[in-house]
Formats: structure tokens, C-alpha cells, sequence
């Protein structure tokens, strides 16, 4: 069995007496080391199946396994402490808590785990900070930073933790091409280095070519899903 | 979870003037609680201190008889030991008593001063000084002169009877009076010293003199018109007229007198203790009205961090977490606020502590009849302080409960949407 | 009246905040109300005491007895003589009057002894001008050439008297002599004064004067009107034609009799401000919350304002109307809630003292309807509201959209 499996994921949103479906039955799979970006325009249910695989969300219908384990008989604080062990999150606003440092964002993803110690977690930030290229600003605020700057803390507290799946919502909607194209080199890179799994959202065509796997969704279904 | 504390207190500072004004009004609503209650505190426990040390005492005994009298001022019930043998032997068996501190016998008598052809009514007080000085500390009430030797026919008098009787220490005065076998009688005696307590009652009507002196001019030796006890403490008197009971209980003439704790249901001190109740829910009342303001400004906070609340739980934050940021950030305010007021508040209680607040006419009405002062002074103490202090804290988090749970209740992937 | 609209429905955009703001208000406004209600009426039976036992509406007295008055002396007397009473018969609005004699006498039941307040007075004219009649629980009011004593029920309680017993009065004439009287209760009374049924014995004018020696003279005259409304009329009419005669004449009324209880009820009075005030100041904080609160989550509307040509100053007017708004939200609820806890004080009133506090008053206090109050209260509560709401309105509309954001993400 693969590391994350999606078997006829269905979500239903209630918004009054209307229902919406934002995801009609999808499954898919994707294993260690993919580097997935899925694609669509506004409204397919990028964002709903992110949120699925993120665990930030369960589905109405079907059932998420990652590693085997179906995610809808979690309750509230097992999904949050699912995420903090195996999942990392960029988004399209960076999303930084702006009243922490560069170094205290990345830290706080570490001290969330269990059992470890002071030394061990000063070691790792600084040596992620180094690798996205920002071992210096350790000390700034976020909006001390630039928008590629910020994407780059983002990548590196979505990494810092090691997770099993990196989860990126429109990683370069804000950003120019040339960042654009910094930031990506990072997830690359990041991708061989560590062999994590990440999974985009994205109408990026920079990062849509990157992308070793692409999925298209419209209307809340899979309608390609290519392996280049 | 050292990171929580650090994010709720610089969250603080995101939004300094919307922080600001939700602290001012935590810190308006203690100073007035400090305010208030160093107000009603000061004033209550120097009527107590006034009930205790000239009325009731901690327990008062009294003959059975006399309850409910003691207007009369009569002779005619006296206390006068557990077997009619004299309070002498009966002061021995209490001082056995282990919560009993001091035993003060205390004769009330009525009596006049005649001058040209005015009457006036003065109230005589038999007391036996040195004991009421170890307790009460009755030689500070002095104004003027000393107080009466034993065994001598000398008295001190309330500076306003003096005024009105239009006499001055080291004056001869004749006073009438009827001795407890009704015949009527006249004394002379030399005013050694003039008394001030600040107590209407006492101040314009009572003259003092010796105990023993007062039971031989009024024949009733070896006998009082009252027992007070004063135990270590006022809060013990359960214990002390517990012990009371027990002794009284075993002797014959226990169902003689009556054993009276100064707060007594039904009397006035208990009608006070009552007001101190209700006081404490004004106060809780107004800490709500300022936590209001600050349940609003989180409220808002609350909206506006949500999407900052959606990555922390996508970063794996319980709502448990989430919760306690908030309701951390509140009691720091809480903290901060309550602070700032029991500051302001102390050094408004400070200056009326020491100036005191004057009612001057008003009171009058009722200090003809009650022991209570004109000028009141505020309680300030660092008691009243850490009382305000964890009143506002206290109360301050148990509203910042609501803003706090609406941050956890939201739903990861609906805060993020935001 | 588009700002107005708009401020409106800016109010109902969270409808909670505003609500719990004008709570705040509401219950300064109910406290002050109710409090105000009770003081008068507290206030009410105090001074209907003191007219109805203590002084009547009006008292004609010698100007040196009238600051000595509580050390009840004998001398600085009035005589009531043929002049006189043809003086007052004229004094418009006049009901009646009746000469009376206070004394201090110590009242004796054989065993025990207590010193009281004795007043001679004419029984038939008393019935006129106090109403002791009504409060006679036993016996009747002695006529004027009876002899008798109606006393207050607590002092016969405390002393064993019952209708029938004699008791003994023990006093010193006028020139300082010991004498005593020793007369027959007829009468016992328990009136809402404390001070009656605590300490005084009513004896026949004639027989007091005769006792105290005192030649027919009344230690003062007390006088009832027609109205509560004529009294200045008649102490002007007292001043120009009788004090003008006999010059150590002076007329008081009752309000100068009731000097103690006027400064209490103004300490009390001067309370509820005080208190009223601190209830508003809270408000006012949360007035001025709520509106930098609104101004904040406003911000960019308020940008798009100024851009759609709007002037500062409408916007300023915008949040002040809110600020209004709330205050007259609050000065509703609060108007209506207070008016039902008036009602209930005027109609089923409180047992504030139930054991006797030295206060001239015994009975159930009752509010009273003072729609001053009400008017004052609520006009101080709008000013609160529109100088609150002026400096944070000022502040949004200076605020750059960029620096209101407040914390950048």
C-alpha cells in the first residue's frame, strides 16, 4: 500500500439549505517521493482535496488513508496531532505568525513535537535556514522579509519537522516569476534531498512543468492524471 | 509549552490602542472596586472595632433578664457570679477558658448632672481601667488629662459632654444618680481627663470611673451590669462562645444569663455583615461591566487572527491550544489591567486613609443612637489590594472563556478559507 | 439623514456588541433610577415624620431657644397670649395650632428608671396638628382639661406598662426644683417615628405647665397648613406681622427642624451620582471600544468613502451617530427596565430596616415616581455617549487604511 490513498472521496458542503458538492468521488494514490502538482480552474476542488489530504478536513463520503490508516474515525485533536507528525503546509498568503521571529516560526513546528531537546531543535532550524538560503535573517520579523523571502521561511517550517507529505496551496501566486522560480528551485531541491512528497495546488504553469506528476480536476473530479 | 505564553504576550502588542483601552477599562473597574471596598471595609471594620470594644465585646454576658433592656440601664439584673457569689470567682472560671484573652466587667448606670436649674443626663461607665486598657487599648481614646485611678473619686468625661456641661478637666462635678437598692443619690468627683473616640454616643453622654468605685457608690459589690470577653481573634468567637456554652452548661445557674456573640443574627453588626455580602456582588457586578469591553475587543481579535488560527492548526495546534493562547492573552490584559487599578485604586485609598471622608451633619441623625463615626476612613491595606488584584484576574478570565472558545471551535479548513 | 441610515445599520452589524455596550448603559440608568426613587422616598417618610410628630409644618419660637432646643431647656419661652393667638388666627392656609411644652424628664415604673423626652401639650388642638390619633394602637387622646398620658408602644413595652398603670415622671421645674407626676396612661401610640414610640410621653398641656411651673408659657408653637404647598406663604405672612411685633420671635419650618435628615438624604443623593457616574464612565470606555472596534473592521470602507468624495467630517458624524445610537439603545432598555424597578419600589416597596437603626423612619420605605430623574439621567447618558464616540471617530477617519490593518501578515 501506498503512503496516501484516496478511495471515492466524496465532501458535501451545507451552505443553508443548499448543498454543494465540492468533491464527487475521488480516488487516487500517490507514493513516497512524487512530486504532485494538481491542477484546475477556481472551483474544481483543488482546495477541498488538499484539505482532505492535509487532514485538515474529513471527508462526507469515502475515506483517506495515509499509510494505510483511514483518517474519519479521528476525531479533532488525533488529525492535529496527525499533521504535526507527518504533514507540512505552505499557502498562497505565506501565512507566517507575524509576532514570532524567522527562527521562532521554524522552531515552533519542532516544539510541537514530543522529545526533543534544545540543542537538537537549534541545530535543525539553522541547518533548514541555511538550505533555503536565509541562515542569516534568522533574527527578523516577517514583515521584515520579502515575499520570496517569507515563501522560503514557509517552505522551511513546512520542512523542518521532516513530514511524510509537504502540502503547497498556490506556493507562487503571490510571488514574481524570478522568485517563482527560486522558490520552486528550493521544493526541488528539498524533493531529492529528503525524498519528501509534495502536492501542489497550482495554475502555475512554472510549477505545473516541474511537477513529475500532474492530476486536473473540474468540477470536483479527476479528469487527467499524468506521470511525465 | 513555553511558545504559547510567548505568542499571547506579543500578540499584545499587535494592536496597542485596541489593547490599550480594553486594559484602561480592567484597571477603571478595579480602582473603583479597591476604591469602594477600602471605603466599605474601612468603615465596617471600625464599626466593628467600635461595637466590640464598647458595646458588645467579642461575647458579652448579660443577665437573661436584661436582654433587650439594656436601654434601661437598670441595676436591677445584674451578673453576679455563677452562684450569686460575686464576678470575682466567676472571672477565675473564665480566665480557665483557653479562648478567652481578657474578661472586662462593665457597670452602665444612668445618671444626671444637675447645674443652676438644668438637668442634664449623662450615662455612667464603671470599668475597670487597667483591664480595659490591656484590651481595648482605651487610654488612646484620651484627649486631654488621665485616666481615673483606681478606687478614686475621679472620672473622665466625652470632650462634647464637657463642652455642654461647660466644664474642663481638673473640675469638680456632682452627679445624680439612683443605686441599685433605688435610693437617690449624689457624688462629687474631680474630671482627671476628657475622652475622645469619635463616637457620637460615647463622646457627648459618658463619663467613666472606676469600676470598684461604681459598684460601692451604687451597691452593687462584687457584681456588674455586663461581662465582655475578648478572645485572640473576632473571627473565633465560635469556638469562644462554644466554650462558653460548655461552661455555662455546667453550673446551675447557666439559664441566668445570656451569652451574646458580637455578631449575634439580629442585632446590628449582622444586619452590617449582610451589606458586606451584597457590596461583594456590586463589585463582582462592576468587574463584569469592564470585562464586557474586553470580551468585545477579543471577539474582534478572534476575527481577525482567523486565518492565523487555521495555520496553527494546520501546524498541528490542538484547539485545546488554541484555546488557552487565547484565553492567555486575555488574562495578561486581565493581569496587566487589574495591576494598573489596584495602583490607581490604592493611592486614592491612600489619601483617604489618612484624610478620611467627613459626613459631618449626616451622620448625626444616627450617631445619637449608634456607635458610628462621622469621618470615615479607608481601609488601605495590602489585603484589600490582593483581593481587587485577583477579583478583577479572577473574573477577567472566566469572561475571556467566550472569546477564547469561539477561537477553538473554528474548523481548520473554514479558518483558512477566510 | 443618509448618515444617519447608514449609521443605523452600521449598529445592527453586530448586533451583539452594540447590545451588550447599551446593557452597560441600561444599568447605570436603571441604578439611578431606582436608587433616586428611594432616596426621595426614604426621604418622604422622613420628613412626613418629622411634620406629622416633630414639628409640624411650621413652629413659632423665642430665637435663643431654637439653637439650645435638644438640651430641652425651660427657659426662652413663648406666651400665647390674646395678641398672639388673634396674630395667628389670620396666617393664611392656616389648618390649626397647638402651644406645647418639652421637657426632659426620667419616666419611672417603680423599679427601673429611663430618661425620656415628656411633651405637654393640648390634646384637642394636638389631634389637629399631629396625627397621633390615627397611630393609637390603645386607650384615646386625653381632652385638654382631662388628665392622662399617651405614650409610644415600644417605651410602654420596655418599661411594663399596659392602659390603666400610672407612671411617674421625675424632672426639675423651671427654676431647677425636683418635682414629679405621677400620671395615669390613657393612650398608647405606635406611630412610623421611631422617636415617639421610643421616647416620648404626652401629657396634658395645663398639667405640665402647672408641674414645670413655667406660667402657661410653651416651650414652642407648631402649626399645621392647609397644604405643604402655602408653607413659605405663611412663614413670609409669620415674619412680616408677628416676628416684626415681638422681635425674639423667629418662625421656622419644617425642613430647618429636619437640618440632619436634609443633609443625609443630600449625602445619599451626592452617593448615586457618584456611583451613577462610574457606571457611565464604564460605558463610555465601551463606547469608545465599540467604536474603534467598528472603525477598525472598517477601514477600507472608510477609504472607499473618502474616494467616493465623502468629507471627514461626515464620516466623523457616521461613528458619532453610532456612538448616539448606542446611548439611545441603552437610555430604552435602561428607561423601561428602571421604570418596572420603580414601580415595583412604589408599589410593593422594601424592608430596608428592619431593626430600629436610630432612623426616622420605621415603616416599609416606597419608592417614589421622579420623572426628573429619568430626564436627567438620560440627557447625561446622550452627552456620555456623543463626547465618547467624538475622539475615536476622529482617530478612524485620520487612520490610513495601511497602518489600520494593524499587524501585517
Amino acid at each position: 500500500m501506498g503512503l496516501l490513498k484516496l478511495e471515492e472521496v466524496e465532501k458535501i458542503y451545507r451552505q443553508g439549505e443548499i448543498e454543494v458538492s465540492a468533491l464527487g468521488g475521488v480516488s487516487l494514490e500517490v507514493e513516497q517521493g512524487e512530486f504532485t502538482s494538481v491542477a484546475g480552474p477556481s472551483g474544481s476542488g483543488k482546495t477541498t482535496l488538499l484539505n482532505m489530504v492535509g487532514c485538515l478536513d474529513q471527508p462526507t463520503n469515502g475515506e483517506v488513508y495515509l499509510e494505510g490508516e483511514g483518517i474519519s474515525k479521528l476525531d479533532k485533536d488525533q488529525l492535529a496531532l496527525l499533521r504535526r507528525e507527518n504533514l507540512g503546509f505552505i499557502f498562497q498568503g505565506y501565512n507566517l505568525i507575524p509576532v514570532l521571529t524567522v527562527y521562532e516560526n521554524i522552531e515552533l513546528a519542532l516544539k510541537l513535537l514530543a522529545d526533543r531537546n534544545n540543542k537538537d531543535i537549534k541545530e535543525q532550524v539553522m541547518k533548514i535556514l541555511t538550505a533555503v538560503g536565509l541562515g542569516e535573517m534568522a533574527d527578523r520579523k516577517p514583515n521584515e522579509l520579502s515575499g520570496g523571502q517569507k515563501q522560503r521561511v514557509a517552505i522551511a517550517r513546512a520542512l523542518v519537522k521532516e513530514p511524510k507529505i509537504v502540502l503547497a496551496d498556490e506556493p507562487t501566486a503571490n510571488l514574481d516569476s524570478k522568485t517563482s522560480i527560486d522558490v520552486l528551485e528550493v521544493m526541488v531541491e528539498m524533493n531529492q534531498k529528503l525524498e519528501t512528497t509534495f502536492i501542489f495546488s497550482t495554475h502555475d504553469p512554472l510549477v505545473m512543468e516541474s511537477a513529475k506528476r500532474i492530476i486536473k480536476l473540474k468540477d470536483g473530479e479527476i479528469i487527467a492524471d499524468e506521470r511525465s | 509549552m513555553g511558545y504559547l505564553p510567548v505568542i499571547a504576550v506579543r500578540n499584545l502588542s499587535r494592536h496597542k490602542l485596541r489593547t490599550l483601552i480594553s486594559i484602561i477599562a480592567i484597571a477603571l473597574v478595579v480602582a473603583i472596586v479597591v476604591v469602594a471596598r477600602g471605603h466599605i471595609v474601612g468603615y465596617l471594620e471600625s464599626t466593628y472595632d467600635s461595637y466590640i470594644n464598647y458595646d458588645t465585646g467579642h461575647v458579652k454576658i448579660i443577665n437573661q433578664e436584661f436582654e433587650g433592656r439594656e436601654r434601661l440601664m437598670s441595676l436591677n439584673y445584674p451578673v453576679a457570679g455563677f452562684a450569686q457569689d460575686g464576678i470575682s470567682k466567676m472571672k477565675e472560671e473564665l480566665a480557665e477558658v483557653d479562648e478567652v484573652k481578657y474578661i472586662l466587667p462593665r457597670i452602665k448606670f444612668g445618671g444626671a448632672v444637675s447645674q443652676e436649674d438644668e438637668l442634664t443626663n449623662v450615662m455612667g461607665w464603671g470599668l475597670n481601667i487597667e483591664q480595659e486598657i490591656a484590651a481595648i487599648d482605651f487610654d488612646q481614646q484620651l484627649k486631654a488629662g488621665r485616666m481615673p485611678l483606681a478606687d478614686s473619686e475621679e472620672i473622665i468625661m466625652g470632650q462634647q459632654l464637657l463642652e455642654r456641661l461647660e466644664l474642663a478637666v481638673g473640675e469638680e462635678i456632682t452627679i445624680l444618680y439612683n443605686t441599685a437598692i433605688g435610693s437617690f443619690q449624689g457624688s462629687s468627683f474631680e474630671i482627671v481627663g476628657a475622652l475622645e473616640t469619635g463616637l457620637g454616643l460615647i463622646d457627648g453622654n459618658v463619663f467613666i470611673l472606676d469600676l470598684s468605685q461604681a459598684q460601692q457608690m451604687l451597691n452593687m459589690s462584687d457584681e456588674a451590669t455586663e461581662l465582655l470577653l475578648i478572645g485572640a481573634d473576632r473571627n473565633r468567637t465560635d469556638s469562644l462562645v462554644m466554650e462558653m456554652d460548655e461552661l455555662f452548661g455546667s453550673f446551675e445557674a447557666a439559664t441566668e444569663y445570656s451569652i451574646i456573640p458580637w455578631n449575634a443574627p439580629g442585632k446590628i453588626i449582622d444586619y452590617f455583615k449582610i451589606g458586606e455580602r451584597i457590596y461583594n456582588i456590586i463589585y463582582i457586578f462592576f468587574i463584569l461591566m469592564g470585562s464586557i469591553i474586553l470580551i468585545n475587543t477579543m471577539l474582534m481579535i478572534v476575527r481577525d487572527r482567523t486565518r492565523e488560527i487555521g495555520v496553527m492548526l494546520a501546524l498541528g495546534l490542538k484547539s485545546r491550544e488554541i484555546w488557552r493562547l487565547f484565553l492567555l492573552e486575555g488574562i495578561f490584559m486581565g493581569i496587566i489591567g487589574s495591576f494598573i487599578g489596584i495602583i490607581l485604586g490604592g493611592v486614592v485609598t491612600k489619601v483617604f486613609s489618612i484624610h478620611g471622608i467627613d459626613y459631618g451633619e449626616a451622620m448625626e441623625v444616627l450617631s445619637d443612637d449608634l456607635l458610628l463615626e462621622t469621618v470615615a476612613y479607608t481601609d488601605f491595606s495590602l489585603e484589600n489590594l490582593i483581593f481587587s488584584f485577583l477579583l478583577g484576574v479572577v473574573i477577567v478570565t472566566i469572561a475571556c472563556i467566550i472569546p477564547a472558545r469561539r477561537a477553538a471551535e473554528l474548523e481548520p479548513s473554514e479558518a483558512l478559507r477566510d | 439623514m443618509f448618515l444617519v441610515r447608514l449609521a443605523v445599520r452600521n449598529l445592527t452589524r453586530n448586533k451583539k456588541r452594540t447590545l451588550i455596550v447599551a446593557m452597560i448603559i441600561a444599568f447605570g440608568i436603571v441604578f439611578f433610577v431606582m436608587f433616586n426613587s428611594l432616596v426621595l422616598g426614604l426621604e418622604r417618610s422622613y420628613f412626613d415624620n418629622v411634620i406629622d410628630f416633630e414639628s409640624g409644618h411650621l413652629q413659632l419660637v423665642d430665637d435663643d431657644y431654637w439653637p439650645r432646643q435638644d438640651e430641652l431647656p425651660l427657659h426662652n419661652l413663648i406666651t400665647l397670649d390674646e395678641q398672639l393667638q388673634q396674630n395667628l388666627s389670620q396666617v393664611p392656609n392656616l389648618k390649626s395650632y397647638s402651644p406645647q411644652i418639652r421637657f426632659s424628664a426620667n419616666i419611672n415604673n417603680g423599679l427601673d428608671e429611663l430618661p425620656i423626652t415628656a411633651v405637654g401639650v393640648d390634646g384637642e388642638r394636638k389631634k389637629e396638628v399631629f396625627k397621633l390619633e390615627e397611630h393609637l394602637i390603645a386607650g384615646e387622646l386625653f381632652t385638654a382639661d382631662q388628665s392622662g398620658a399617651v405614650l409610644g408602644s415600644s417605651l410602654a413595652e420596655l418599661m411594663g406598662f399596659e392602659l390603666g398603670d400610672y407612671l411617674l415622671l421625675v424632672f426639675t421645674t423651671a427654676e431647677g426644683v425636683f418635682n414629679t407626676l405621677e400620671v395615669e396612661i390613657v393612650g398608647v401610640v405606635n406611630t412610623p417615628n421611631p422617636k415617639v414610640n421610643d421616647k416620648q410621653v404626652y401629657i396634658p398641656y395645663q398639667k405640665a405647665s402647672g408641674a414645670l411651673n413655667t406660667e402657661d408659657k410653651a416651650t414652642e408653637i407648631v402649626m399645621r397648613l392647609e397644604s405643604d404647598t402655602s408653607i413659605m406663604e405663611a412663614k413670609e405672612f409669620i415674619k412680616n406681622n408677628i416676628v416684626a411685633e415681638i422681635d425674639k420671635y423667629a418662625v421656622y419650618s419644617w425642613r430647618d427642624s429636619a437640618q440632619d435628615v436634609v443633609a443625609m438624604t443630600e449625602v445619599q443623593d451626592i452617593e448615586n451620582r457618584i456611583i451613577t457616574s462610574l457606571f457611565l464612565l464604564i460605558a463610555a470606555i465601551g463606547i469608545i471600544n465599540v467604536i474603534i472596534l467598528a472603525a477598525l473592521e472598517r477601514i477600507k470602507e472608510i477609504g472607499m468613502m473618502k474616494a467616493m468624495g465623502m468629507k471627514e467630517w461626515q464620516i466623523i458624524k457616521i461613528f458619532m451617530i453610532e456612538g448616539l445610537g448606542i446611548g439611545v439603545i441603552g437610555s430604552i432598555i435602561g428607561s423601561l427596565m428602571g421604570g418596572v424597578g420603580v414601580y415595583w419600589l412604589v408599589n410593593y416597596g422594601l424592608d430596608l430596616i428592619e431593626p430600629d437603626f436610630g432612623l426616622p423612619v420605621v415603616e416599609r420605605t416606597y419608592g417614589v415616581w421622579n420623572l426628573s430623574a429619568f430626564i436627567f439621567v438620560i440627557a447625561f447618558t446622550l452627552i456620555v455617549s456623543l463626547v465618547a464616540s467624538i475622539f475615536p471617530a476622529y482617530w478612524a477617519v485620520c487612520k490610513e487604511p495601511v497602518d489600520a490593518l494593524g499587524g501585517v501578515n
